[in-house]
């Protein structure tokens, strides 16, 4: 089994979440024929490679670019261990900076789908995003979705869908779960005695 | 007979009519049709799947959604009170996990139901990803993907008991 997939399918984000803290190489065959290689250790990426080494820690931007060109077979190898002379790139520097990593059109939510407001995590926003937020607060406190935004403040639906996903990135908002424990107390309860009683009828 | 809903969803091709299929005791309500689409197979559901199991004096009725986004008002529909989701996702189809994740966030981000993974394919597909993998792409803990065969009533019954263990 391998992590594998086309980049038309996947985010950078997506794909350092899913190796973060493994140790492999993640080799990713562009269509024009170079082959970006990265040797990842844990939470690093302790070497870069597009055919010919990268020394510069200034090009490490190389990788977010091919990235977002989004199209590309990619894999990654798992492997015992990974020799960590030294990082070359901290994966949570990539996934946590602010504007760090490219707004991805494939990360987009659907526009049904509901957010909240993240209220105790101070992020810093640029300009555009946080007059965004402060408008849309109210809003995404008590959960509402990028269809909703859009109609009650006569924003844009394409760019209240992007202006989530980019609170996403930085964790400000996040796809709520209307989960049972947001239920009445009888509702819950019923709903627990009844899930335990049908699954009782699996084991007998 | 009291009746309970069990959602069974995901993309195209992962297995969710043939889960329903291999698990009802009563005949299923299908509504394929022929896909005017390449998607890889002849056939998709338009509308919903419906099965049903008995079980003392309850009933479960397993409908199963389409896995288009055009079709994403029926996500909704048949979501509503439902008891549990099971989203079934192919292991070697990496290019269908965004949209698997999209229904996901839809359906439990406005229906206060419970839910599980169900990773399929895991017995056709040598080089698929494991569970821990899909776990991390969904973000949720591994405890709450489980690989399965649709095509065996076994493993459906067993998905379902996980499903309500979790309710």
């Amino acid at each position: 089994m391998a992590i594998h997939g086309n980049l038309s399918d996947f985010s950078l984000r997506d794909i350092l979440t899913v190796v973060v803290g493994k140790h492999g190489v993640l080799t990713v065959d562009q269509r024009d024929g170079q082959v970006l290689r990265l040797d990842i250790a844990g939470t690093s990426i302790t070497r870069m490679t597009v055919e010919r080494p990268i020394d510069s820690r200034s090009e490490g931007q190389v990788l977010l670019r091919m990235f977002a060109q989004g199209n590309g077979e990619f894999r990654f190898e798992p492997l015992a261990t990974v020799e960590a002379k030294r990082s070359f790139l901290r994966m949570d520097e990539l996934l946590e900076g602010r504007g760090a990593v490219p707004l991805d059109e494939r990360d987009l939510p659907h526009p049904k789908t509901m957010f909240l407001v993240i209220k105790g995590r101070q992020v810093e926003l640029p300009p555009d995003l946080a007059e965004f937020l402060g408008a849309a607060v109210p809003l995404l406190t008590e959960g509402a979705s990028a269809e909703r935004i859009s109609r009650q403040l006569g924003f844009p639906l394409e760019g209240t869908r992007r202006n989530l996903q980019r609170l996403r990135q930085v964790k400000k908002v996040w796809p709520m779960q209307a989960y049972v424990d947001r239920l009445d107390p009888e509702q819950r309860k019923q709903r627990q005695s009844l899930g335990q009683r049908i699954a009782s009828f699996f084991t007998r | 007979m009291t009746p309970l809903k069990i959602v069974i969803s995901g993309p195209v091709g992962a297995g969710k009519t043939t889960f329903i299929r291999s698990v009802s005791q009563t005949e299923v309500v299908s509504t394929e049709e022929v896909s005017t689409e390449r998607i890889g197979k002849t056939h998709t559901t338009v509308a919903l799947d419906f099965g049903q199991i008995a079980l003392g004096d309850y009933v479960l009725h397993l409908f199963g959604t389409p896995g288009q986004s055009r079709f994403d008002y029926m996500w909704d529909v048949l979501s509503e009170g439902a008891l549990g989701l099971i989203v079934l996702v192919p292991c070697d189809a990496p290019n269908e996990f965004p949209q698997a994740r999209r229904i996901l966030e839809f359906v439990i981000s406005r229906q206060p139901v419970e839910f599980i993974i169900g990773l399929t394919r895991t017995d056709l597909a040598a080089d698929g990803w494991t569970a821990a993998e899909v776990a991390a792409y969904f973000g949720v803990p591994e405890q709450q993907v489980l690989a399965l065969n649709p095509r065996d009533a076994a493993h459906a019954r067993h998905a379902i008991h996980q499903l309500l263990q979790r309710v």
